[in-house]
């Protein structure tokens, strides 16, 4: 178990061949350890997701997740440990709108047999669980059209996704961005929180410094890519 | 796989509005291809079997298809007659050895009235040389008697001892009725034939009910030689007939000629109605291929959590099949409601049967092959979403 | 031991010889003695067949139409045109007459009794125009008939039907 989270090691990634938008030496997140990386857009965060994900290879270099790297994966397997083990929260619109809120929070077990049986007890009651520790709950919000909902609560709807079935690591997006300042502290204390109890590491992505607050370690993603000139972080 | 029918059918669902106008231009094309089937097979049920070891068919100057049509189909109207001194003087040659005068104009509650003598139950054939056949009671022997051909006795219920009154004209009923009553004394088996939609009477009961002791003119009638070599001379010598101008037909010939023309005709209305439904097929996959745009969020979702580039492949496939299958369903009832409208009409007009129904194996294949075309239809925007989700990463570009 | 081989040879090929059908002209279904005055055009048109009366020279050659007796029983093939008598319920012709020139129901006189054929086939023929010719191979028979027209015909029992090009 001494691997970590997530560990990337010599990683060059570019979109067109020559092109060199990601250079890392070195960047690891450890169980459940909550990381805050700092990155403005178009600095290549979105890719460096990609990249953790899985669903991006680097040029060169390799990436691990849970000592496991992507590359070694054929394709169809890396979707497959995605869905066992990494919960995803992007900035906004992350429900399916022809999707109950259940059924939207319900969609990695669809996917993944191992997050299904991590539910201790019915997926559906774990969901409603998860959703009530983040402060949703009642029939009447619950059958309502996803689309009815404000972004705070379809935020916290997406947070409940992404933790069900325990995976053990979160990537987050920026999700906060696009709530108003008092929802935002909410929320995000909501999701360590949930991310504690669940023992997942946190991966937080956000270009507003303030929120790094309560993390367990902060990163900038400057500091960790070389720039054009080839300067080492 | 039943989740990722589940996922298709709830999509679906949330976009019914332009899902509902897709699967109608698919139902409109189905219910049109289904219709045209449908009517080529009318056409050719029985068609060429209606009429079996007749030589010639003598009318007055005419068309020979028009003369086919209603000497043998009692579709069409005649607007000429024969002399019943053409017919006498055919009847008695030496060479021949029956002839059947026909007499139509009269109908009853919708179904044509032929106007023949007893000898028609002998002579005629149909099929393969296959005599009539009466499933029940016996061929008109004395005044007022009728005999009724299968559907009329299934559809108005007659039996032997019915009574009818039989109406001036073609049409539904009359204003100008006659007086006599009429009375059902046989029903035909089936046939298969537009024989089963006749009402058969006694030639001069019917000259009667216009106000003659005999009928002096005839719509048309049959000729049996003795030996067929000697058709093609009598043919001619009917032709060149200086006493009346008469068209005599084989009717071998004049029914294949029609035969290739509904051939034509169908080949070609086939043909349209297969256009139609692959017009159809691609209004729908160009919808879902632009509609791929709006949905990259909702992929990305579905790969973030665990969703192979397969399974995007596999909803959309779903997804056409659905809409394929929805409208090839609305299609066929469609289909059905409207030939159940026009089969009256068909009927009535062109002599064509039309005996729809929809649990047979063209409406299972039609249901099959617009399903599977509607899937493999579905790949085109299947493969694309396929590919985008691999070049799009996770990438939340709004 | 050799010559015995090809006189056996020789004897099996013309059993077989026999079997195989002969491609007839329509000359050959005269009797021999009418061959030479054989007009192939069409025959004038028969006058009062109607009435029953038929008159002078025109009635002479109407009685006069025997046939070869020689073709009863042959393995013939003949080309012609196809003029429909029965269609079956897929629309194919299984019967037929089998004559010498094209419109013989139309505009054209018919031949007379010896120059037609009537074809009789199981299987049917497709056909799908009255303008093309057919060979048509089966085994000719004479029939008895007694019309007006004369006292045999010829049938055939058909086979196998090609198109047959000019």
């Amino acid at each position: 178990m001494d691997e970590g989270a997530i560990e990337i090691r010599q990683l060059r990634f570019g979109w067109k061949p020559g092109e060199c938008l990601l250079s890392i030496e070195a960047f690891t997140v450890g169980r459940g350890e909550r990381v805050f990386l700092h990155g403005p857009s178009g600095s290549g965060k979105s890719s460096l997701l990609g990249l953790v994900g899985g669903v991006l290879l680097p040029q060169a270099g390799e990436v691990r997740v849970l000592g496991q790297a992507w590359g070694e994966l054929p394709a169809s397997r890396r979707d497959r440990f995605r869905g066992d083990h990494i919960g995803f929260l992007f900035q906004q619109f992350n429900l399916l709108p022809y999707l109950g809120l259940l059924d939207n929070v319900l969609l990695p077990v669809r996917y993944s047999r191992l997050r299904r049986q991590r539910c201790e007890e019915a997926p559906a009651i774990e969901a409603k669980r998860l959703l009530a520790a983040l402060g949703l709950e009642g029939e009447a919000l619950l059958s309502r059209p996803v689309a009815e909902l404000s972004v705070g609560q379809q935020q916290r709807v997406a947070a409940a996704r992404a933790l069900l079935g325990r995976p053990e690591l979160v990537v987050a997006d920026e999700p906060t961005s696009a709530l108003d300042e008092e929802a935002r502290e909410a929320f995000l204390s909501l999701l360590m929180q949930r991310c504690r109890d669940s023992g997942a590491a946190l991966l937080f992505v956000s270009h507003d410094r303030r929120l790094a607050e309560g993390f367990d370690r902060e990163v900038a993603l400057s500091a960790l890519t070389a720039a054009p000139g080839g300067v080492q972080s | 796989m039943r989740a990722a029918l589940a996922l298709a059918l709830h999509s679906v669902w949330n976009r019914r509005g332009t899902a509902l106008l897709t699967a109608c231009s698919i139902a409109l094309s189905v219910a049109l291809l289904w219709g045209v089937l449908q009517v080529r097979e009318g056409a050719r049920n029985g068609f060429a079997a209606t009429v079996s070891g007749v030589d010639l068919i003598v009318g007055p100057r005419t068309g020979p298809l028009n003369l086919l049509l209603y000497s043998i189909f009692h579709a069409g109207e005649p607007t000429s007659s024969v002399s019943r001194a053409s017919f006498e003087l055919v009847a008695r040659h030496p060479d021949v050895a029956w002839a059947l005068p026909l007499a139509l104009g009269d109908s009853h509650r919708g179904y044509r009235v032929l106007g023949t003598t007893p000898e028609y139950f002998l002579h005629y054939r149909y099929g393969r040389r296959q005599a009539l056949v009466l499933a029940e009671g016996r061929a008109f022997a004395e005044h007022g008697e009728l005999v009724i051909g299968a559907s009329v006795a299934r559809a108005l219920g007659y039996r032997p001892g019915t009574e009818a009154v039989l109406a001036h004209g073609l049409g539904e009923g009359s204003f100008a009725e006659h007086e006599d009553r009429f009375r059902v004394v046989g029903v035909l088996a089936p046939t298969g034939t537009p024989l089963d939609r006749l009402i058969l009477a006694d030639l001069d009961d019917l000259a009667h009910l216009h106000g003659a002791t005999q009928s002096a003119s005839l719509t048309a009638f049959l000729v049996g030689m003795k030996e067929r070599p000697t058709l093609l001379t009598m043919q001619r010598a009917l032709n060149e007939y200086r006493g009346e101008a008469l068209t005599a037909i084989i009717p071998g010939v004049a029914l294949n000629d029609l035969w290739r023309l509904v051939g034509v005709a169908d080949r070609a209305m086939l043909a349209i109605a297969l256009c139609v439904l692959l017009a159809g097929l691609i209004g729908m996959t160009s919808t879902l291929l632009a509609a791929l745009q709006a949905r990259r969020r909702e992929l990305a979702i579905l790969r973030s959590v665990g969703a192979r580039p397969l399974d995007l492949l596999g909803l959309l496939t779903l997804e056409a099949g659905t809409l394929s299958l929805a409208g090839a369903l609305m299609g066929l009832l469609g289909g059905r409601l409207i030939i159940a409208l026009l089969a009256t009409p068909l009927e009535s007009r062109l002599g064509l049967l039309l005996e729809p129904s929809l649990l047979d194996a063209t409406s299972a294949a039609i249901l099959c092959g617009v399903t599977a075309a509607g899937l493999l239809a579905g790949l085109l925007p299947g493969v694309s979403a396929y590919r985008r989700s691999l070049a799009d990463g996770l990438s939340m570009r709004t | 031991m050799k010559r015995r081989g090809l006189v056996l040879l020789l004897a099996g090929w013309m059993l077989a010889a026999d079997g195989a059908p002969r491609t007839l002209d329509w000359v050959e279904l005269l009797p021999e003695g009418a061959r030479a005055t054989y007009d192939p055009a069409p025959p004038a048109p028969l006058h009062d067949y109607l009435t029953g009366e038929a008159s002078g020279l025109a009635a002479q050659q109407v009685m006069d139409f025997a046939v070869n007796e020689a073709l009863d029983g042959a393995e013939v093939k003949l080309p012609g045109f196809i003029v429909p008598l029965e269609l079956d319920e897929a629309g194919k012709v299984t019967e037929f007459f089998l004559v010498p020139f094209f419109g013989a129901c139309i505009h054209v006189p018919p031949p007379p009794p010896n120059q037609l054929v009537l074809v009789t086939m199981e299987q049917g023929l497709s056909l799908d125009s009255m303008y093309t010719a057919y060979s048509i191979t089966g085994r000719m028979s004479i029939v008895r008939t007694a019309t007006s027209l004369g006292t045999s015909a010829y049938t055939l029992a058909g086979t196998a039907a090609e198109e047959y090009r000019f």
